[in-house]
């Protein structure tokens, strides 16, 4: 990548925005999507712009591109390089648009063509923008493919999108908005569709270009790990507002905006030096309707602990004050306890009597014929598949196990299988010493009652065509065996019990908010008063704040119920917060097992260092550990030797890996397995200070 | 991330619900709002509705009192061929019989057709469709080979052949008669048949949504699933394509009569009239164009409707067909 020679130095940022409004006019009344937005760019830095879904953080991206849908009008500045962009031709933004600022997707997918090959979609994109001759783009192509860390990028042209991985083709649309050099590089949330370990690595990227390209990066992120560890500035918004603006230390060291100190205090952190990990702490109320008219207030008072008389009878300007700017009239006040003092994850520890759940040998195989595709002709197909290979775990009452990993890594099936959708091939599963069988339609009824569990996508978990009282009043009267009358009132309590109004009870899934929704699902899951409760990724879908709140309300019931947990997640953080003990999966098969603080701490399988390594932490003085996985997880197919790993493992140490089945070790304790060829003593030095 | 928008807290802002107001006024706000979404969608509900009031009682429009009426069936030499006059508002026809007379009560034939094949043929393909989705295995391979064997058979051929093989071994039964009661079943077997492909595909895809699994994981029965979870769900989808169909069983029955294998005469059908029609096209065009210009109402009414249908009930099958 050749060098911009710093024509630009100048004082003018790269990007200003001020005092941003965008409104959309909608048949159902005007949309104001962003209301007081203010930010900067400067070249050569990466901005954060962080918030919860729907407070307008995309919207003001897109307003910089000019891509707003529909009947729009726009307020304000958006200064690129001293001259405003609201308001000019369509012309004049073409000529910006992918050549001075170019932006990356969430969804690499979609951003590609399927039916091109990488290639031509990258030629396309230089003889349209660039003056050059056929070699010159070709080899042009070439150094950009290599500039984003692609692995041979001779070749890679030759490739369809969906020959390559989530994170490669996220590298090419990374790539393609680098072709023409920009100046201003828009990046809307370019991780969240990816596996953590494949999110590392493109956040290196990030950090890399940053570097390398003397240009502006505005990152759009929810995920405050993420923006950690890429922004050298951070522009919070609420309510499409920016709230708060500094620097990413201080962002995280010392908030000034209420917000920013509640969603600080809504992410699981790991344990402090006592080894009390906190508890999550909450922001009551909801978000501010970007439909509503703002009256002459500071939109976040109605939730803010802080807020006086004041910040109901005028509204707060984000005024810049020693290096920093906020929303607000008192930020000298905010800190971390504004949101309730610290408070251990349990009130008191529960008393551990006997074993609830238990798996043995737990095997799912997905069947397929082996044979030629097309009966007598065709290629080879495969055998059956691998999902889950020889799970051994039990979890006790009032304990949570945590099944981590990356997708294709067999969690789900795995919960799939303890409740039967997806039937065990074999091994076995008991629940209180009662062997259950492999189909959920084959288990008692007093067995069905004993297990439930909570999707991960709320929306599609509940039938769009019934009221929500349906859901929970089916396992009241299933399974507690009360009449209409009483599952009613009962249903009703459960909707308060998990902060939901009671009246909503009559409402159709559609007009709840998915954070709601995932409530209703949890309420149905507690009507039947199980022993335990199987969360397939319940809080991956959420926003921090409705993750905080929807975490704390199953550490309530565990703690009143005594209710057993199988918590899977792809999220290390979530997992370490809520677990006793963790499984770690690759490929089907459990890398490595045991308590949490063993898993988490050294000695550890290579994939759990890496997973580790890889999960952004919200510290940005967290030094970021080095050990990045490329690729994706294999599909474990019948005939397979060797360890399930050594495609991908950082620590391989050679023939033995590829050919043998790893042994299962012990650490610390017998407790804690870790299935490696690398003796135990060797892995309790990581690789990152190997490598010094 | 989802687009959830993060509403909420532990203790939730208790939001008034306000009181629901009674059925019909919610019926009427919901029609006034599709009139005001859907304006052709409105028009086409104005025509069916029209058409429907024409079919149950059509001495609103006109006044010879009933089908056997003189005027409607019988043969007045005298009178044949008369241009659109004040008393025979759409002219005569070559028996002398007033072709508005018997346009009004064809309606009857084209509305019960219409909707007895519908009624019946997207039951069968509803019923079809998530049998061999749930049965799968050798039930779901028959019923599909079946499927096949519909869908290779040109539906007026297969009409025709039913209407004269089975016509006169059936009885009429109330307002049908055994030709129009041939047709309304061959119809109805037929797309019974061929959509049921369609039914089964969502069905299919129904089944792997997780509501469906957490009932599963309830313990739920297949026929609980199918009822609860699956009907309510692939009803919409049934709906808008009914809808769509009614037109189409109303062509189809024009067609078959206008081959001249339908309605038997005297009875009044709209093909029918077309077909008697035929040989004084050049002369009397009037005969072929009224007739001509109901059909296209209904039709037309019919699928402005259903599009309306399904933009209005589900916005992801806009544009396809």
């Amino acid at each position: 990548m050749s060098n911009n020679n710093n024509q630009h130095e100048s004082t003018t940022p790269l990007l200003e925005i001020k005092n941003l409004g965008v409104s959309f006019f909608t048949p159902r009344g005007t949309v104001r999507a962003v209301r007081d937005a203010s930010l900067t760019v400067n070249r050569g830095e990466v901005v954060g712009l962080v918030g919860e879904s729907g407070c307008g953080k995309s919207t003001v991206a897109y307003s910089i591109m000019g891509y707003l849908p529909g009947i729009v009008q726009v307020d304000g500045e958006i200064n690129y390089d001293g001259n405003n962009l609201v308001g000019i031709d369509e012309s004049e933004l073409e000529k910006l648009r992918g050549n001075r600022i170019a932006m990356v997707y969430q969804d690499p997918q979609t951003s590609l063509n399927p039916t091109m090959k990488i290639g031509p979609q990258m030629e396309e994109v230089l003889k349209a923008h660039l003056d050059l001759n056929k070699a010159e783009v070709r080899e042009r192509a070439v150094e950009l493919f290599d500039s984003v860390g692609l692995a041979s990028p001779d070749t890679i042209g030759e490739r369809y999108p969906h020959e390559l991985s989530g994170g490669m083709q996220q590298r090419v649309v990374i790539a393609l908005a680098l072709a023409c050099e920009p100046d201003l590089l828009i990046m809307d949330e370019p991780t969240t569709g990816l596996d953590v370990t494949t999110e590392a690595t493109i956040l290196d990227l990030v950090v890399d270009l940053k570097e390398r390209v003397n240009a502006g990066i505005l990152f759009v992120s929810h995920n405050l790990g993420v923006i950690a560890r890429v922004a050298d500035r951070v522009t919070v918004m609420y309510a499409s507002q920016t709230v708060e603006e500094s620097s990413v230390s201080d962002i995280f060291a010392k908030p000034q905006h209420p917000y920013t100190a509640g969603l600080l205090s809504c992410v699981p952190r790991p344990p402090t030096a006592e080894g009390i990990t906190p508890r999550l702490k909450r922001i009551p109320g909801s978000v501010f309707e970007a439909r509503s008219e703002a009256g002459n207030e500071c939109l976040f008072a109605p939730r803010c602990p802080i807020a006086s008389t004041e910040c109901h009878a005028s509204a707060p300007q984000f005024i810049e004050e020693n290096d920093r700017t906020v929303r607000c009239f008192f930020p000298e006040k905010v800190s971390g306890d504004i949101w309730g003092e610290l408070r251990p994850r349990r009130e008191q520890e529960a008393e551990i009597d006997s074993v609830v759940l238990t798996a043995e040998d737990l095997n799912v195989r997905y069947e397929s014929r082996a044979g030629k595709k097309y009966i007598l002709f065709g290629e080879q197909t495969e055998s059956s598949v691998r999902a889950v290979v020889d799970a051994n775990f039990e979890v006790k009452r009032s304990r949570t196990i945590g099944i981590v990993g990356e997708s294709g890594s067999g969690k789900s099936t795995t919960a799939r299988a303890l409740i039967g959708l997806t039937p065990k091939s074999s091994g076995k599963i008991t629940m209180n010493s009662d062997e259950l069988a492999p189909n959920v339609g084959n288990r008692t009824h007093d067995q069905r009652a004993d297990m439930r569990i909570v999707f991960q996508n709320p929306t599609a978990s509940l039938n769009p065509k019934l009221p929500i009282k349906h859901a929970i009043m089916r396992s009241l009267k299933l399974f507690s065996e009360m009449d209409d009358g009483e599952a009613y009132s009962e249903a009703r309590r459960l909707l308060e019990a998990v902060g939901l109004n009671p009246d909503y009870i009559e409402r159709i899934p559609k007009e709840l908010s998915g954070g709601e929704q995932q409530r209703v699902a949890l309420a149905s899951a507690f009507a039947a008063n199980p022993q335990v409760i199987l969360a397939d990724e319940a809080v991956s879908a959420l926003d921090v704040s409705v993750q905080a709140q929807v975490l704390n309300l199953l550490l309530q019931n565990q703690q009143d119920e005594g209710t057993t947990f199988v918590f899977i997640s792809h999220d290390l953080g979530v997992v370490r917060y809520v677990s006793d003990e963790i499984m770690v999966m690759y490929a089907g098969h459990v890398a490595e097992q045991g308590p949490a603080e063993m898993v988490l701490a050294a000695p550890s399988h290579p994939y759990t260092e890496a997973l580790l390594s890889a999960a952004p932490e919200p510290d940005p003085e967290a030094s970021p550990s080095r050990i990045r996985l490329d690729g994706a997880v294999p599909t474990m197919r019948e005939k397979f030797s060797g360890c399930f790993f050594a495609e991908r493992c950082p620590r391989k140490i050679g023939a033995i890996c590829d050919t043998e089945e790893p042994p299962e070790q012990t650490g610390e304790s017998s407790d804690h397995v870790i299935r490696c060829h690398i003796p135990v003593q060797e892995l309790s030095i990581s690789i990152a200070s190997l490598e010094g | 991330m989802t687009t959830t928008s993060p509403q909420t807290s532990d203790q939730l802002t208790l939001l008034n619900t306000p009181a629901e107001p009674p059925i019909f006024l919610r019926i009427a706000g919901a029609l006034g709002k599709f009139l005001i979404k859907y304006p052709l969608g409105a028009i086409g509900l104005f025509v069916i509705v029209i058409f429907v009031l024409m079919a149950a009682v059509p001495a609103l429009f006109t006044p010879l009192a009933s089908q056997s009426s003189d005027h409607v069936i019988g043969v007045h030499i005298a009178d044949r061929f008369l241009t659109p006059n004040s008393t025979a508002w759409f002219g005569t026809n070559g028996l002398g019989r007033d072709v508005y007379a018997r346009l009004i009560y064809g309606a009857r034939t084209a509305v019960l057709i219409g909707f007895g094949a519908v009624l019946l043929g997207k039951g069968l393909s509803t019923f079809l469709g998530i049998l061999s989705a749930f049965m799968g295995g050798w039930t779901d391979a028959i019923l599909q080979r079946f499927v096949e064997v519909f869908q290779s058979i040109p539906t007026i051929l297969f009409l025709i052949i039913a209407v004269v093989s089975f016509e006169p071994r059936l009885p009429a039964i109330g307002p049908l008669s055994s030709s129009m009661l041939v047709i309304v079943l061959c119809v109805s077997i037929d797309t019974g048949f061929q959509s049921s492909r369609t039914v089964r595909g969502v069905a299919l895809a129904l089944r792997e949504e997780t509501y469906v699994e957490a009932a599963i994981s309830l313990g739920a029965s297949n026929s609980r699933i199918m009822y609860q979870h699956i009907l309510p769900n692939l009803f919409q989808y049934v709906i808008v394509s009914a809808s769509l169909f009614v037109g189409a069983a109303v062509l189809l029955e024009s067609v078959v009569s206008f081959l001249g294998y339908g309605v038997q005469p005297p009875n009044p059908s709209w093909g029918r009239e077309l077909n008697d029609a035929r040989e004084e096209l050049a002369r009397y065009p009037h005969l072929a164009v009224f007739p001509g210009l109901f059909i296209f109402a209904t039709v037309w009414s019919f699928n402005m409707f259903g599009d309306a249908l399904r933009d209005k009930l589900d916005p992801r099958l806009r544009g396809s067909n």
